[in-house]
């Protein structure tokens, strides 16, 4: 069968991905851009015996090269050649949107238009002439409502007649820009023609264009590829300098003015408006209301985060009792030995740890998707924004960062409902910080140990009051974080912050479940393969060597022992010197120095290495190491334990809090990291980063501070 | 006078945009051209963003931003 290649381009909120989900169904691949934390989608359709990829551009207003974005957008449609771009065009919004269509016509690529929700079109008062525009355009015009399916049949039937007859719809000559811009422009493109080595397929008039524009990726280009030096500065500064001169301006503003000038041009004869309140007008004087808007906003993150964090837990208790099931008989199948230990503790185990964070990725999208389909997330981030804004984040870095209390894996992913580059990545570098549930075992625990059940101010409760400050130290930790990062390697322009507030709309089931079913799958399939891979790992550091030389014969004595109790004793301290002979109890020992000055010792080393399989398996191993076999934060065993060790004082016990809080997240956060910024470099940085800074700031407390408090 | 001062319910022409290209060219690209009819809709709950209504959609602005944005009374 032939396949062909066809792009969908439009504004955020046009409804691109509704139009993309009835064209495709559920046949997606969700993956990122290499390199880039910018999401790829691609699906396929059949019609009649081609087969049509359909790559689904990311949302864009403009095709500049002020984001990653937007250079993705245009990368794809020069370089993959698609053979058709369907600019998916919110008719309700006309205007604008059709900014980013004049920019695809200066692209020279055969365009068909969609002019979606034009339901909501008719609801705000507008009539549009459908036939008209496409007449002036000089491509298909389809009118639709992509959450209905109208007009979908339309859409494919046209696709059809373009990909079969070979007829490519290539727009009139509807822009119009000043004559001194053109006389520009076109010397620019014979200096580019004439002299240019390479031009991989860029046409030459658009690099013109585009170089005029002082489009730094374009410039990089025509340096770099075209090998167009010297010449190339002299005559641009010529332009600019004449086109300031003669129009009072720089080439950029006068370019978009031009494009929206056309387009005003475009729809004189098209557009007809008598503008009436919508329902989202209504919506909105509540929603955003001066007094009601922040109530509001709370109670839904409430929900959110009540959801992610409460509604997942009973899913996740079963995921986790299943794979203990599993594993119990499993082991009564193989009996003792290297293999039974492999496969539950290292194969089993670390398929439950994949699974076990389904429940609250699936739910978390389930809503989010919801939040973002109606159009409520946008009013969350303007009602919220001023309180991100000295941070340099915006109002969007919320929803991640609330997530990732429950979980930083969700949390993480959930980074992807913002557009911008720089943002998104500082978002990924704060999350982190903010303490999620698995960490909560490794407090309880500690705290019930070490912290007098005592009121402060006589009121305040110290336990609450000491659980309370960790959970602002990591908020802490994560500000300084964002402006640390911002302030040295994610430098730049701050990026002006500038969002759509679209229409609300009724969400449909279909594409909240599909876009549930990729978050889904996209974990399992990429960071579920490293989180696997690493928790076998981890298994083999603490299975192996398999036959240490151990101080007793445990065997021996097991054989001489006379009751049940001796027995659990015995077991339970060889265990504990198998643990501290093992790959790693050698690592806790090699890295006791770097510890030593937290006053931590090499025991702690290993619960702390343990830490990065999971959070909460800190508890378990401290369990081990006490050589108390299978433990639980309320155990009260490990209580007695760790107050009796001399190493641990409220101080120290606090210092571990701080360290296991700040630390790197677990491997499966790590990955999903590194599924999220498509490579190793930032989950690198992470690691580093937060080492450093557990380090710093357990030093500072166990030293100093901490002392002049117990 | 700038549009971070322009109060709810207030509707007038964008005469100039000042600052730096960059911003220059994103106001653009989202419909702020000079000569262009703007209302201003609301303030968010914390005073900033605005929120406002131009080539018939509705955009939150910070005011770090719309102070750069030179409007006429109409």
């Amino acid at each position: 069968m032939d396949e062909v290649k066809i792009a969908l381009a439009g504004n955020p909120n046009a409804g691109k991905t509704t139009i993309f989900n009835a064209l495709t169904g559920a046949k997606q691949k969700v993956g990122n851009y290499p390199g880039v934390t910018v999401e790829r989608k691609e699906g396929f359709f059949r019609l009649g015996d081609l087969r049509v990829r359909v790559i689904d551009l990311p949302g864009t207003y403009s095709l500049t090269s002020y984001s990653p974005e937007e250079v993705i957008a245009r990368r794809v449609i020069v370089e993959e050649k698609p053979e058709v771009v369907v600019n998916i065009v919110d008719a309700s919004n006309l205007e604008r949107n059709l900014y980013l269509t004049m920019q695809l016509f200066e692209l020279g690529v055969p365009v068909v238009v969609v002019l979606n929700m034009m339901d909501d079109a008719k609801k705000k008062g507008l009539e549009i002439d459908v036939k008209r525009l496409s007449q002036k355009l000089g491509v298909p015009v389809i009118p639709m409502v992509g959450h209905k399916r109208i007009g979908l049949e339309d859409l494919l039937s046209t696709l059809e007649r373009i990909l079969k007859g070979g007829v490519k719809p290539v727009p009139n000559g509807v822009l119009f820009y000043p004559s001194e811009v053109r006389e520009e422009i076109e010397k620019l493109e014979k200096l580019i023609v004439s002299e240019a080595q390479d031009l991989s397929g860029y046409p030459s008039r658009w690099l013109a264009l585009k170089a005029l524009e002082g489009d730094e990726e374009v410039l990089k280009f025509l340096r770099e590829k075209a090998r167009l030096n010297g010449r190339l500065d002299e005559v641009l500064a010529q332009a600019r300098k004449a086109l300031k001169e003669r129009l009072g301006d720089e080439p950029e503003s006068i370019l978009a003015e031009a494009r929206y000038l056309s387009i005003q041009e475009l729809l004189r004869d098209v557009l007809k408006k008598t503008p009436r309140k919508t329902l989202t007008d209504y919506i909105d004087a509540v929603v955003c209301h001066r007094i009601l808007g922040i109530p509001i906003f709370i109670l839904v993150m409430a929900l959110l985060f009540q959801a992610v964090y409460a509604w997942s837990a009973p899913f996740m208790d079963l995921i986790d009792s299943f794979f203990a099931w599993l594993g119990a008989r499993v082991a009564a199948l193989l009996g003792e030995g290297l293999l039974k230990s492999l496969i539950v503790d290292g194969i089993i185990g670390g398929v439950g740890g994949v699974l076990v964070f389904l429940p609250q990725i699936v739910i978390l999208f389930f809503l989010i998707s919801l939040l973002e389909d109606s159009g409520y997330m946008p009013r969350a981030a303007f009602v919220v924004d001023r309180l991100l804004k000295p941070f340099g984040l915006n109002g969007k870095s919320f929803v991640p960062l609330l997530s990732s209390f429950a979980c930083n894996i969700p949390g993480i992913m959930a980074t992807r409902t913002i557009e911008n580059y720089r943002q998104r990545l500082l978002t990924i570098l704060a999350a982190p910080f903010m303490s999620c549930s698995a960490r909560l075992p490794i407090y309880t625990l500690l705290i019930a140990a070490f912290i007098p059940d005592q009121k402060v101010f006589g009121f305040w409760n110290l336990k609450g009051l000491v659980l309370l400050s960790i959970y602002l130290v990591g908020i802490l930790a994560a500000v300084v974080t964002v402006l640390v990062f911002r302030a040295f390697t994610l430098r730049g322009e701050a990026t002006p912050f500038l969002m759509e507030l679209p229409p609300y709309r009724f969400p449909t089931l279909k594409s909240v479940l599909i876009h549930m079913w990729n978050r889904a799958v996209l974990y399992l399939r990429k960071a579920g393969t490293v989180i696997l891979a690493i928790s076998i790992i981890m298994w083999a550091l603490f299975s192996f060597p398999q036959n240490p030389k151990l101080s007793k014969d445990y065997a021996t004595l097991m054989a001489q022992a006379t009751t049940q109790e001796e027995k659990v004793a015995l077991a339970n301290q060889e265990a504990a010197e198998r643990l501290a002979k093992s790959y790693a109890g050698r690592f806790g020992k090699l890295i006791e120095p770097v510890l030593k000055p937290l006053g931590f010792d090499w025991r702690i080393g290993i619960a702390l290495t343990s830490a990065f399989a999971a959070k909460e398996v800190l508890v378990a191993t401290l369990g081990q190491i006490y050589a108390l076999g299978e433990v639980g934060e309320e155990d009260v065993s490990l209580l007695e334990s760790i107050r009796k060790d001399p190493i641990f004082t409220p101080v120290t016990a606090i210092g571990l809090m701080l360290f296991s809080l700040l630390m790197a997240p677990c491997v499966a956060a790590l990955s999903v990291i590194r599924m999220e910024t498509g490579g190793w470099r930032w989950p690198a940085v992470v690691t580093l980063w937060t080492l450093s800074l557990a380090w710093s700031v357990t030093f500072v407390w166990v030293r100093f501070v901490g002392p002049l408090l117990f | 006078m700038f549009l971070k001062d322009c109060p709810p319910g207030f509707q007038g022409r964008i005469k100039v945009l000042k600052g730096p290209s960059t911003l220059k060219r994103r106001l653009l690209e989202m419909g702020l051209l000079p000569e262009c009819h703007l209302r201003v809709v609301r303030n968010a709950p914390l005073r900033d963003p605005m929120e406002i209504e131009i080539m018939g959609y509705h955009l939150a602005i910070r005011k770090d931003e719309a102070a750069y944005v030179e409007i006429e009374a109409e």
